[in-house]
């Protein structure tokens, strides 16, 4: 009877675990025997095993320690940032106003456009000149005493721009979950808590923040896994420049791999890559669970 | 401590819901008022709007004689007791009992002080560490109760703070809250639909039916002299009979429940001098089950419908024998003392005691 059911079992899963086997488990230990190799795509030299060699010279490549420092300043910023925004933006959304459900559709919607166009549609914003509209905008804001730039071309805004791109596409995104996650506290808890004499700024302190701790979580692991793999705005706004500003490690292994042919060089980047999303999870897990034991 | 008073509260919800019509009561300064009535009656909503919680639609609360409509939860300086708890799930119990008191900014060691207090005075020592979803429910209970007595508020709102518990836990804490209240003197309002309860807690009782007070009184005087069928037969367990009445000026006699119980009219109208006005008119009577009697008169004699012993005592349903055929005659209730002698089907004497009846007109209030 239970074999049975196991054989069932196996047979039901077959397809879903044959898809995963082709394309993640096997890319993926593709990747990492590639990693220790030279392989290049049309190089006349013979395939040979390098070992470690080849994440020793990666990692003494100037432009890929750059991108590491890149993606880590992405992540350092854009995940508060948009953690806060996307907070601030679920508690107005969560009240109970007329036509409410509109606006909660207007900002959920730059998640649905492909990050593609939104890039897109943001190289315009950021176009150099006077006339660019964010040039326009902050001459407004400054009383006219702001100089033109040209953002993407800036080494100083560059990598800026990218991340206020990120944060109004992400934004949305995180905002719903968060939303739902409010939903989800008793309005009793909200009751109690006034009754004992919390004032808005407390109950949001102490009853709030409390009770969304499991959402915020998971929202901010999401964010940060993302933000290392930033790769589309990059690709399309900047191209990585100027000199290396903005490049990340996803546009480099893309680079390495499909520009200039050294597969396995960018294989081992990828490998970075995971590792360092491993880290950031693993960190991220036993901070959550610590704080449950304790809690 | 303070006196609360509701002013001609009406309270509407949005779907039209018509909850409180022109509620009118005043609580003593350290009364313990008891809000009783069937499910949906409004007793929640006249809390929640002592509370602030919801806002009235018509009307003034006021506290300690000023209006308070106004002012939010946080400033009226009223504990409340929520229907299921409403603890704080990520915090201890320790925490619980505290976050009212670290809101009021009160020193680290003042606080400590008082929640040990309050911890020992609810048995609650042993469970500081704990948090809610590891408590019993009679423990989460008085973790709740803990959280309004911590600090002396103003006033105490318990919304059936009873009701989740098993009946000896219920008994128990019943008796606590009552010495409690003595003892603190809180001004205090109690909603339950126990009417036991009510009577057992309350220094005063409010009788609410759909959205209006129907009286409000001493237990005692509430359980004897009802001011319509509605509290008559809401309080007591079971309730009092309600029959029919008829005045018969013609054979000066009171026909009792359609001719069977007959009493002298000289004799009533001697007492109830007021009845007069209603002779020959269709009337109700009143009666509690423990007014019946197998060793008194008059008596009449009934059919036994069902017969509950409860051990000292014992219920007998009966209706009367006697009746006109034809007239629809309700079951009556008599609590009579000693073991069950009486069989189902057949019929035995029961009398009653005259002086005990209660009077309502055709629309159920009360006459005498
Ligand atoms: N938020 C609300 N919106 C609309 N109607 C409501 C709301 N809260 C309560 N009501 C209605 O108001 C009436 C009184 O409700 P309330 O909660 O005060 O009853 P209650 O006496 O406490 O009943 P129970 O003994 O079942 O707790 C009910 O008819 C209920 O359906
Ligand atoms: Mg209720």
């Amino acid at each position: 009877m239970r074999e049975r059911r196991s054989l069932a079992a196996l047979l039901i899963s077959a397809p879903a675990l044959f898809g995963l086997t082709l394309f993640v488990a096997v890319p993926f230990f593709l990747a990492v025997a590639l990693g220790f190799t030279n392989l290049r795509l049309g190089s006349p030299l013979p395939l040979e095993w390098l070992g470690f060699e080849q994440y020793r010279r990666i990692l003494t490549d100037s432009s890929f320690t750059r991108a590491l420092i890149n993606n880590l300043l992405f992540a350092l910023v854009v995940v508060p940032l948009q953690t806060v925004l996307a907070l601030s933006l679920a508690l107005l959304l969560n009240q109970r106003l007329r036509g409410i459900a509109w606006f909660r559709t207007i900002f959920f919607m730059p998640v649905v456009f492909p990050l593609s166009l939104v890039a897109v549609v943001w190289v315009l914003i950021y176009a150099p000149g006077p006339n660019g509209m964010m040039n326009e905008f902050l001459q407004l804001v400054s009383f006219g005493n702001w100089v033109p730039r040209d953002f993407l071309r800036d080494p100083q805004l560059a990598l800026p721009a990218i991340m206020l791109t990120s944060i109004w596409q992400g934004a949305g995104f995180q905002m719903v979950i968060l939303l739902a996650g409010l939903q989800s506290i008793s309005s009793e808890l909200y009751e109690a808590a006034s009754i004992d004499g919390a004032g808005r700024w407390r109950q949001f302190w102490h009853v709030t923040l409390p009770q969304l701790r499991n959402t915020l979580i998971f929202v901010v692991l999401v964010t940060s896994i993302l933000a290392f793999r930033l790769f589309d705005q990059v690709q399309i706004m900047t191209r990585g420049g100027p000199h290396d500003a903005t490049t990340t490690v996803m546009y480099e292994a893309v680079e390495a791999a499909f520009t200039r042919q050294q597969v396995a060089r960018g294989a081992a980047m990828t490998v970075v890559l995971f590792l360092v999303v491993l880290l950031i999870s693993w960190l991220q897990r036993r901070v959550a669970s610590q704080e449950r034991e304790l809690s | 401590m303070a006196s609360v008073e509701y002013r001609h509260i009406s309270k509407v919800y949005t779907d039209d819901t018509r909850a409180l019509e022109d509620l009118n009561l005043q609580v003593e300064d350290g009364e313990m008022m008891v809000l009783v009535g069937p499910s949906g009656c409004g007793k929640s909503t006249a809390l929640r709007l002592l509370a602030g919680l919801d806002p009235v639609t018509e009307g003034q609360v006021l506290i300690d004689g000023k209006p308070v409509n106004e002012s939010p939860p946080q400033h009226r300086d009223i504990a409340m007791v929520f229907q299921n708890y409403a603890l704080y799930p990520h915090m201890t119990v320790r925490d619980n009992l505290e976050f009212p008191l670290r809101m009021m900014k009160l020193s680290r060691m003042e606080r400590t002080k008082q929640v040990e207090e309050t911890a020992y005075l609810l048995g609650l020592s042993e469970l500081l560490q704990r948090r809610p979803k590891e408590l019993s429910g009679g423990q989460c209970q008085r973790v709740a109760m803990g959280r309004a007595l911590v600090r002396k508020p103003k006033v105490f709102l318990m919304d059936e703070p009873l009701s989740n518990l098993d009946a000896k836990l219920r008994i128990q804490i019943r008796a606590e809250i009552a010495a409690l209240q003595k003892r603190l003197g809180v001004t205090t309002l109690y909603v339950t639909h126990d009417q036991v309860e009510a009577m057992t807690l309350g220094d005063r009782i409010a009788v609410l039916n759909g959205g209006r007070l129907q009286q409000v009184g001493r237990p005692q005087e509430l359980y004897d002299k009802p001011d319509n069928t509605f509290v008559a037969s809401f309080l007591g367990n079971p309730g009092m009979n309600i029959f029919s009445a008829r005045l018969n000026s013609e054979a000066a006699i009171v026909d009792l429940a359609d001719g069977g119980w007959q009493i002298p009219l000289e004799s009533l109208l001697a007492q109830k001098p007021q009845m007069k006005q209603y002779l020959d008119r269709p009337l109700m009577a009143g009666l509690r089950p423990e007014a019946f009697s197998t060793q008194i008169t008059p008596s009449a004699e009934v059919v036994v419908e069902a017969v509950e012993p409860l051990g000292h005592e014992r219920l007998v349903y009966f209706t009367p024998s006697d009746t006109m055929s034809g007239s629809g005659q309700e079951t009556l209730v008599a609590r009579l003392t000693g073991l069950p002698r009486e069989r189902v089907g057949e019929s035995f004497r029961v009398g009653l005691d005259p002086t005990r009846l209660c009077f309502f007109n055709k629309e159920g209030e009360v006459i005498a």
